[in-house]
């Protein structure tokens, strides 16, 4: 069960730096959900593994840890949230640049000076 | 404490009510700001300046109680420890929301004066969000509220940056954006292994159980702090995480970016808290406590976490000095120059904290009060000047369209003196201090040698300022006779006045040196004696004491959790 679970944890945040690293922002945002994942499953894991146990307050033997329950709930949601405000980000920074986040970062350039890219990356602007 | 609040109830009922208010009215006001179907542009700024206007006194109030000996804290909800979010307001929480409250005041009445907050709908219920993540991240009681916190503010600073007249190009955001992401996720990543080492997440819990652990346990604890220790650095624009500040702040709009000058001091805020945490202070330990608050944070003789925490944020903080002179000299954008006087005004409070103790604490806390109201003030003063209104990204200085009213001129110098640290203004003394509390000889000072590196690196970093912001100060307002420009059309007082606030606190710092400096100091001397805070947060636990679970309270909390495994 722990090495899974430390399995599983590696391998999310491992998988989220790669694409983290990857120079085309829609990858990078599929990057940090893989990476608050792993986040979340460590959070998970923080309370030790415990197997068919009820989740209850007072910690006695046989029960559950339930404050790391309550924080991962916490922390998916803010999790969803921030995921969502980068997406609407990445999509608002394309339409105004008029670069594909899909785009590579060579294309997705733009000069020092903040003027948008030169015409010929192919797409149209808005 | 405790004996007082049973047979008082009502009255014991107050501090807890007020460190609740200060979180819900911003809160409150920035939901009804939103829902509100179409309120009138005065309405928004009646609003908002009125909570602001709350919110400082509410904070004054804090402060006053709790430099008297009795910080406020409250478990909210009633739930018992280790569940419950517990807030708490000792004297630095308090100062540093006071803190908050007025530079936002200045903000938010810039922002009107210019009009600045017509073209975005929104600004003022983000606004208010802000705060209100400020405020919670400053009250927080535990290191999971902290991140909750960190992530209202984060995330409202990211709809302030992009909202309003100047629009930042996307990329600057977009970094922004996701260089914080990382971050949080770092931060979830620091809190779970804490819990997992400790069980416990409260901060003085946390202390308490700290200086318990060994082996394995304290191998993830230790991680996991300076993962936080990390993150925390990347709030505070420390060294190697100080690149997307300078485009950040120069791209925002004027009254958002005098009010980001603030988050950056909630990271040194949150640093100061990570070392108290470490070497066990916040858990009020009293035979330890004495001998450990006297110790600057390079030589800590506590805990393995704090001796290695210290020389890593000095370290932090002198190359943030360093690399921050260059980025100054290397400037050329007006609003990015003013963006980096930022990370060194971190950089030297941070030094004072890292190397000076107890007294140096107090000293950098007189030089972060009149710093960032100072920067605040200049980026106010900025947005009046004709050569930067004009502009989206700011421009070099050179090529304004009309002279500068004269009274601009005035500001800019008396700013510009009381942000490099020449004498009399209030920044020469702030700096005296902290050069004074890591020498040798001054009680937590540094023993080695050193001070030598901090004095030089301070010292360089002033006379870069004075270098810098000479040269910026002739471009703007001398002229060869020759020239003839329009002179601005007059600027409004209601528009100066902001500015004016802000910068004036150089002057009036300077002739309240001595009450300001005493109460710097008696906030230091609660903040690393860690007493009083762990008091409060233990006299919440004694009114439930009825809770039901054994080996949770705080009294057999010294004990590391055991048994995790199934």
């Amino acid at each position: 069960m722990e090495w899974l679970v430390a399995g599983a944890t590696g391998l999310l945040m491992g998988a989220g730096v790669y694409l983290l690293l990857a120079p085309r922002a829609f990858t990078v945002v599929l990057g940090l959900l893989l990476l608050s994942y792993g986040a979340n499953l460590l959070v998970f894991a923080a309370g030790g593994l415990t197997v068919d146990r009820p989740p209850l307050a007072p910690t006695r033997p046989g029960t559950t840890d339930p404050l790391p329950q309550a924080l991962v709930l916490t922390a998916i949601v803010i999790g969803l949230a921030m995921t969502a405000f980068a997406l609407a980000l990445v999509l608002w920074s394309a339409r105004r640049t008029g670069v594909t986040p899909n785009a590579d970062a060579g294309a997705a350039q733009p000069p020092a000076d903040g003027r948008a890219p030169a015409a010929d990356t192919g797409q149209p602007r808005p | 404490m405790t004996l007082a609040q049973a047979a008082l109830p009502v009255p014991a009922l107050a501090p807890a009510l007020a460190t609740a208010l200060a979180l819900l009215l911003p809160l409150g006001l920035g939901a009804l700001l939103t829902a509100w179907p179409r309120p009138s542009l005065r309405l928004r700024r009646g609003l908002g300046i009125g909570g602001t206007l709350g919110l400082a006194g509410l904070a004054l109030w804090l402060l006053w109680r709790a430099l008297a000996g009795r910080p406020a804290a409250v478990a909210a909800g009633g739930w018992p420890m280790p569940y419950g979010i517990v807030l708490v307001a000792d004297a630095l929480a308090a100062l540093m929301l006071l803190l908050a409250a007025l530079l936002a005041l200045a903000a938010l009445a810039h922002a009107a004066a210019t009009d600045g907050d017509r073209p975005a709908r929104g600004f003022h219920a983000l606004f208010q969000f802000q705060l209100f993540g400020v405020a919670g991240a400053l009250l927080a009681g535990d290191l999971f509220n902290l991140f909750v916190f960190f992530e209202v503010l984060l995330l409202a600073s990211y709809g302030l940056l992009l909202q309003g007249p100047r629009r930042c190009p996307p990329r600057v955001a977009l970094h922004y954006v996701l260089l914080n992401l990382v971050g949080s996720t770092v931060f979830l990543l620091a809190v779970a292994l804490v819990y997992a080492a400790t069980g416990t997440l409260n901060m003085s819990q946390l202390a308490a159980r700290l200086g318990a652990l060994a082996g394995p346990d304290l191998a993830l604890a230790g991680a996991g702090l300076l993962l936080l220790a990390t993150v925390l650095g990347l709030k505070a624009a420390l060294l190697p995480l100080l690149a997307w500040l300078p485009r950040t702040y120069a791209a925002a709009p004027t009254p958002v970016a005098a009010l980001f000058t603030l988050l950056t001091k909630v990271g040194i805020y949150g640093l100061v808290r990570l070392w108290t945490i470490a070497d066990g202070t916040l858990a009020g330990d009293l035979p330890k406590r004495t001998a450990l608050a006297h110790a600057g944070l390079a030589d800590n003789p506590a805990h393995p976490v704090a001796r290695l925490l210290g020389p890593l944020l000095l370290a932090a903080a002198l190359g943030t000095l360093v690399a921050g002179c260059i980025g100054l000299l290397a400037a050329r954008d007006l609003r990015r120059r003013v963006a980096w006087l930022v990370p060194l005004s971190v950089g030297t409070t941070l030094a004072g904290i890292a190397a000076g103790g107890v007294f140096g604490l107090g000293a950098a806390l007189y030089y972060l009060v009149q710093s960032t109201l100072i920067m605040a003030g200049l980026f106010l003063l900025l947005d009046l000047l004709p050569a930067v209104a004009s502009s989206c990204t700011g421009t070099s200085p050179g090529a304004p369209a009309a002279r500068p009213a004269p009274a601009l001129g005035v500001l800019f110098l008396l700013a510009a003196v009381g942000v490099a640290g020449m004498p009399p203004l209030s920044g020469f003394i702030g700096k005296a201090l902290v050069l004074k509390a890591v020498l040798p000889d001054a009680p937590g000072g540094v023993a080695s040698g050193l001070w030598g590196w901090i004095w030089t690196a301070v010292l360089g970093s002033g006379l870069t300022l004075t270098l810098v912001l000479t040269r910026t100060g002739i471009q703007l307002f001398w002229w060869p006779r020759g020239r003839r420009l329009p002179v601005q059309a007059a600027v409004p007082a209601r528009m100066l006045l902001p500015a004016l606030a802000l910068i004036g606190a150089g002057p009036l710092l300077m002739v309240c040196a001595g009450p300001a400096t005493r109460v710097t100091a008696a906030v230091a001397e609660q903040a690393r004696g860690g007493d009083a805070y762990a008091a409060a947060v233990q006299g919440l636990a004694a009114d439930r004491s009825s809770a039901p679970w054994p080996g949770r309270g705080p009294e057999a909390g010294d004990a590391p959790r055991q048994g995790q495994t199934p």
